[in-house]
């Protein structure tokens, strides 16, 4: 299957990185970033699937399709936020790395205010 | 996930430290430093590629 090949490809990356650690640290962090980047590209290939199944669930039962685009966004932000973060951290710059979450945070909420308005709309509307 | 991409970024790398060994060995550090920049930024342009065409597809495949 192919979890066979992400395995082996995760595995040939560490051994690679093991041996320029010593001489190049600078060079093993591009190895980590090359290989961390191959494997998001390989999952997200994979995620268009699942999305596309949302859309028709969401279109059939009538949710309000912006909230699942901001669903969508929130979970890709997520993703991304996490990928970088565990980059820096694993460069030793763990600083940066809780910088960016919090950036990743405040991000998530900002962009999530639609829904917070609607449901706070809701909620007085039946007080 | 190309892993000849991989195994090219480490030839570069371990081709940058031995160049550098020799280079600091012949007692020319200032041109060990040049090579080892260089190579770095040859590796960085390949992993700019890499990391632009990630967020590509992420904005391709999720159509935002």
């Amino acid at each position: 299957m192919e979890i066979f090949k992400v395995v082996g490809f995760c595995i040939i990356a560490t051994v690679l990185i093991i041996i320029i650690k010593q001489q190049k640290p600078e060079m093993a962090l591009m190895l980590t970033i090359v290989a961390a980047v191959g494997i998001m590209l390989f999952a997200i290939s994979k995620m268009s699937d699942i999305f596309n199944l949302l859309d028709n669930l969401a279109s059939k039962s009538g949710i309000n399709k912006d909230f699942l685009i901001i669903i969508i966004k929130v979970t890709l932000i997520a993703y991304i936020v996490e990928f970088g973060k565990n980059i820096c951290s694993d460069a030793g710059q763990t600083a940066i790395a809780t910088k960016l979450e919090m950036a990743g945070k405040v991000i998530i909420v900002t962009l999530s205010l639609p829904i917070i308005n609607s449901l706070v709309n809701i909620l007085s509307g039946l007080v | 996930m190309d892993i000849d991409l991989l195994f090219k970024i480490a030839g570069i790398g371990i081709l940058v430290a031995v160049l550098s060994q020799v280079l600091t060995k012949a007692g020319r550090e200032d041109q060990a430093m040049m090579t080892t920049l260089t190579g770095l930024i040859i590796v960085l342009m390949l992993v700019i590629t890499q990391i632009s065409s990630l967020f590509e597809t992420v904005r391709t495949v999720f159509k935002l």
